[in-house]
């Protein structure tokens, strides 16, 4: 039986097509456009997304995690075995050269400060984006919940996107469909302000930015004092 | 209007300087073809889809085949007739469409895109290995279509073509569709083209030197 409503996620394609087809662009442009619409929503999930993905991930005797391939930004790590996400805590200090089999920082002495008293850490983390490598105290052998900021392209299927973002990839591709069409410059400047205007829209009232999405998980999910 | 009425109309215009068959049929339909030719081109440039008009289906009641060519481990269609060559991806062939149950309609890719498709987008998202590609894409080289990202239902079922053919692929009774408002000027056009051939008998054989 046919839904009774359109779906809320739709494929990138039938996006381009709509597009195409309210436009009369011709077919020509299609593989072109595509590309165009693909690149639009990986830059909107680098930079204002909503949306995030969350994956368990085994981190090895040292407590080093390989990032996945599609990793974008870091959001934040959890045990996974815990009905509570407690997040780990980043330490800048932590030398991964030197972190060990073992949890290697003892926190005992450090929960006590001059702003809280409380939620001592068992979990520590640093970033290393040059190797793709979150090293870790305190989640040696574990499984992780990482949660990060993913490209959003599906490699195993069409990308689905929320069609709120359809407007977004909209304008895009009309802005870029001008500058393959050879619009003068004064058109392609109305197509961008459309572009950001559209981004404005979405970001208002659909899609908050990625640190605002970040502030809000961690806020309900720290468990107290973080330092 | 048909062809061969098309032709007729032409000739019965022409100027009657010579008693013989001056004008072969064959010269007129060239002349046809070339002042078609040319509308169709002005057509494309004032927009693509107005060709929509004038394409001819192929594969329509018996798919048309898609082989592989094994050496280039790629799919191919033969195309079962000539087409009018436009300066776009598509060129002549404006639509491929599946015989699958799905219809799969394919987009037309230039032989480049083609090329460098593997490396983007269209090459790694657009399934994964072993599923079904949910687009898939087709190129004009030569005598044929090239196909990319082809399912094996696809493969099996053929193929309908779309394709916009030139003057000399129509038969005498076929019906001939002159773009929008230029038959003045195709008519115009061949006879002038065809007046610029001067008769045998009026070489000027007083010529001091021939």
């Amino acid at each position: 039986m046919a839904e009774t409503y359109a779906p809320a996620l739709v494929r990138i394609g039938d996006i381009v097509e709509s597009f195409m087809a309210k436009w009369r662009v011709p077919m020509n442009d299609f593989t072109n456009m595509l590309l165009f619409a693909f690149d639009c929503y990986r830059d909107n999930m680098s930079h204002t997304s909503r949306l995030y993905n969350r994956k368990i991930v085994t981190a090895d005797a040292n407590g080093t995690i390989t990032m996945p391939k599609d990793m974008i930004d870091f959001i934040g790590l959890c045990p996974a075995t815990e009905k509570t996400l407690w997040p780990s805590t980043e330490n800048t200090n932590l030398n991964p050269e030197a972190v060990s089999a073992n949890s290697d920082i003892a926190d005992g002495y450090e929960s006590v400060g001059y702003a809280g008293r409380g939620a001592v850490n068992e979990y520590y983390h640093k970033i290393v984006w040059g190797e793709r490598k979150i090293y870790t105290d305190g989640f040696e052998g574990q499984d992780v919940l990482l949660m990060y900021v993913s490209t959003g392209i599906r490699t195993d299927e069409e990308t689905y996107i929320d069609v709120t973002l359809a407007p977004v990839i909209d304008a895009y591709l009309y802005w870029r469909l001008g500058e393959l069409n050879g619009a003068p410059i004064n058109e392609l400047e109305r197509r961008e302000r459309g572009f950001e205007k559209a981004i404005r829209l979405a970001s208002r009232y659909r899609l908050p930015p990625l640190r605002s999405v970040w502030d809000s998980l961690l806020s309900v999910t720290s468990q107290g004092l973080r330092r | 209007m048909t062809k061969a009425e098309m032709r007729a109309s032409v000739k019965g215009a022409l100027r009657k300087i010579d008693s013989t068959a001056k004008y072969h049929d064959r010269m007129i339909d060239r002349a046809i073809e070339h002042s078609m030719n040319q509308f169709m081109y002005d057509l494309y440039r004032k927009d693509p889809r107005d060709l929509d008009q004038y394409i001819r289906e192929y594969g329509g009641e018996v798919a048309l085949a898609v082989t592989e060519d094994v050496s280039t481990e790629s799919y191919y269609t033969d195309l079962p007739a000539a087409y009018v060559v436009f300066p776009d991806k598509q060129s002549g062939v404006r639509y491929v469409v599946g015989h699958d149950r799905d219809k799969t309609v394919l987009y037309p890719m230039s032989i480049t895109e083609m090329l460098l498709a593997d490396r983007t987008y269209l090459g790694s998202s657009l399934a994964e290995d072993g599923d079904p590609y949910t687009r898939s894409f087709y190129a004009v080289r030569g005598s044929r279509v090239v196909y990319y990202n082809t399912n094996s239902h696809f493969r099996r079922a053929g193929v309908r073509i779309g394709i916009v053919i030139p003057f000399s692929e129509y038969a005498d009774e076929d019906e001939i569709r002159i773009p929008f408002g230029q038959e003045d000027r195709t008519f115009i056009a061949v006879s002038q083209k065809l007046a610029q051939i001067p008769p045998a008998e009026l070489i000027d054989n007083n010529k001091d030197a021939q």
